[in-house]
């Protein structure tokens, strides 16, 4: 059990800076997930704190103590890396017990430990087999088992689901929230994929070209996106956002792209065509009118995806694309006229690439 | 006639140069070989003819205080150059695996000796430990000309230089094997060891060891072949002395045949060779085809 801080971290490789100034605090016990798209510095940041990479700049605590000079072995922490990295020579039981044999445990706690993690993640029947006659699933498992033997202070994940098919993924998802829930030792997860963070994490680091954009529960940053990054990262079908100006007319602000105008309810504009992005939720789009406060765009219906439970429809309307989720049934045919309706306080404002809220001065 | 029939032909008649090749290259000589072996010849004495005396140069063989010496010999030189060779080149790869500035150099610097021609190398050598003029001596000594040392003129010496040449020259060959047995260990597996707790030398003893095994292996099965075959060496450094010192299986054969003219029994011993290379890579193979590979990843 541990917190982990994280001071000012910088990596550069040459010339190239990976990691610009990361700065973040975990608490004791924590789930805390890392998202970005690949190459946004996420892995190299995990590396980092496992010791695997040094950083350029910066320093990591372990409960307020910097580890900086500690060598990877003597951090405890324990790491799933996305390829499993299992020893191929060795049986599983061989891989179970390698971190602790190397440390010169006595026999009798290997074999306690080994157990324990054993009966945790029910691979019994695979303890004397070789990685190679394992499954991706079970080879997950046993990665996750030599990890669990070492009982560190620090569990590290790098995209440790990536190569499974997307049913596995399901399970292993609940599997690590119960194996979190029942170790209670902190972790921190390293994943591009949105729905993995969303599910698993109790925070959820937003990473983009080696900057933190946002940190927050899954709930705040679906609500409320820090930038336009983070609004069109999270969410399926991603958010639209609509690039525009900031008009001003006597003393109103408007939003402003091709047509379509819209007033924003913010005490002071911006200089006039200030670039502005207007974000929509798809799932926040109606058909119908309703009694709340809302714009309406007009458009063409370009076409539709129907997924069963779910039905995307793509609309053309003021030279943009807008995707908008609908139950199926309730949909236009491509080539149709549509209105479309969306509640003024579902809209997602960004100016100068900063999230502003409503009656917020910019 | 029928697609398969005519794909058969098509078959055999792109195979027919390589066999045409390997057949007057290698099975035919082995073949003719054999069949003097059963004979007795002697260049000399073209008199008596060539009259076939069935295992007679077999027994001889065996029977032969000279030729047990040199097959002593032989091994000898396969065990100690062997040995050092795997052990140096195990060295070579390890460095050279890393990275470093300047790696490209040092990779190609290594490989020097190994695309140097034996017989150049040998020379070489000879040069080198010259007990007048030689680099050795010159390196050791100095000017104290009084304890230069007659390398090739002693027994154990000269039997040590043509171990060195040979290491020299070949131990970067076994490294290049064993580099890629080393290049395809993922480097996910060094760090997860890291972080395990394992030390620098349990890495290299739990991790890259047992991985490498084919690669040594094979690396050990080329080197050991190889140095059975052992000829241009002793021929240029040694001509097998000091008395029968350097005395290779090889250059026994060669001598009785060139020079003392009995073919028979020279193809014998070259048949001798042949066999016993021939077990030596069966029993190889089989160690290596079988349990070895069996705990290897897939």
């Amino acid at each position: 059990m541990a917190k982990l801080d994280l001071h000012h971290i910088q990596k550069q490789f040459g010339s190239t800076r990976v990691l610009q100034d990361i700065s973040l605090s975990v608490s004791d016990g924590a789930f805390i997930v890392l998202l970005g798209p690949s190459g946004c510095g996420k892995s190299t940041l995990l590396r980092i704190i496992a010791g695997l990479d040094v950083q350029t700049a910066g320093s990591v605590l372990i409960d307020g103590k910097p580890i900086d000079h500690v060598a990877p072995r003597d951090r405890d922490m324990a790491m799933v890396f996305q390829q499993y990295a299992l020893y191929p020579h060795l049986t599983v039981r061989e891989n179970l017990a390698f971190g602790l044999t190397m440390r010169k445990e006595p026999a009798t706690v290997i074999q306690t430990r080994i157990k324990e993690a054993v009966d945790l993640l029910e691979i019994h029947p695979l303890l004397d087999r070789l990685p190679k006659e394992l499954s991706g699933g079970q080879r997950q498992r046993v990665a996750m088992g030599r990890a669990i033997v070492r009982k560190p202070k620090l569990f590290l994940f790098d995209e440790p689901l990536s190569n499974l098919d997307a049913r596995l993924r399901g399970t292993m998802r609940i599997e690590l929230q119960k194996l979190h829930k029942r170790l209670g030792i902190t972790m921190v997860y390293v994943t591009h994929d949105q729905i993995e963070a969303m599910t698993l994490g109790e925070t959820i680091v937003i990473m983009d070209h080696g900057n933190i954009l946002q940190v927050g529960s899954s709930e705040e940053i679906y609500r409320q996106p820090n930038t336009p990054f983070v609004a069109g990262f999270i969410g399926h079908p991603p958010m639209n956002l609509l690039e525009g100006n900031v008009t001003t007319d006597q003393q109103t602000c408007y939003f402003h792209t091709g047509n379509l105008r819209i007033t924003l309810p913010i005490h002071s504009c911006p200089p006039t065509l200030t670039s502005a992005v207007l974000g929509i939720r798809p799932e926040d789009i109606h058909l119908t009118s309703s009694e709340t406060p809302e714009i309406t765009i007009s458009g063409t219906v370009e076409c539709i995806e129907n997924l069963g439970a779910d039905l995307f429809m793509y609309v053309l309307a003021q030279e943009q694309r807008i995707v908008l989720r609908t139950a199926p049934g309730q949909h236009k045919q491509p080539g149709e006229a549509i209105t479309i309706h969306v509640p003024r306080n579902r809209l997602h404002l960004f100016i100068d690439g900063q999230r502003i809220e409503r009656n917020q001065t910019p | 006639m029928t697609r398969n029939s005519q794909e058969s032909t098509t078959g055999w008649m792109m195979t027919i140069p390589a066999l045409a090749v390997v057949g007057t290259f290698s099975l035919y000589p082995a073949l003719d070989s054999f069949l003097l072996s059963l004979h007795r010849i002697y260049l000399g004495l073209p008199t008596i003819g060539q009259p076939y005396i069935g295992l007679q140069n077999y027994t001889m063989l065996m029977q032969d205080p000279v030729a047990q010496q040199a097959f002593l010999v032989t091994f000898g030189f396969v065990l100690l150059s062997t040995t050092l060779e795997v052990l140096l080149g195990l060295s070579i790869a390890l460095v050279i695996h890393e990275t470093f500035s300047g790696r490209g150099w040092v990779r190609a610097a290594i490989l020097i000796p190994w695309a140097i021609p034996t017989v150049v190398a040998s020379q070489m050598w000879r040069f080198i430990f010259n007990d007048q003029y030689g680099l050795a001596n010159l390196l050791l000594f100095g000017d104290q000309v009084s304890n230069y040392v007659p390398w090739l003129a002693s027994p154990t010496w000269a039997f040590l230089a043509i171990v060195a040449a040979d290491v020299w020259k070949t131990a970067s060959f076994a490294g290049l094997l064993i580099l890629a047995g080393l290049q395809v260990i993922p480097d996910e597996l060094y760090d997860a060891a890291r972080l395990d707790g394992a030390t620098a030398w349990q890495r290299f003893r739990h991790i890259t060891l047992p991985l490498i095994k084919p690669a040594l292996l094979i690396a050990l099965l080329f080197r050991t072949i190889d140095a059975f075959r052992v000829f241009d060496l002793v021929f240029v450094m040694t001509q097998g002395g000091p008395g029968d010192a350097t005395q290779v299986i090889q250059f026994y054969g060669y001598k009785t045949l060139f020079t003392e003219g009995q073919m028979g029994y020279g193809a014998s011993i070259s048949i001798a060779v042949f066999l016993t290379l021939l077990l030596l890579s069966v029993l190889y193979v089989r160690t290596i085809g079988t349990t070895l590979f069996q705990r290897e990843p897939a």
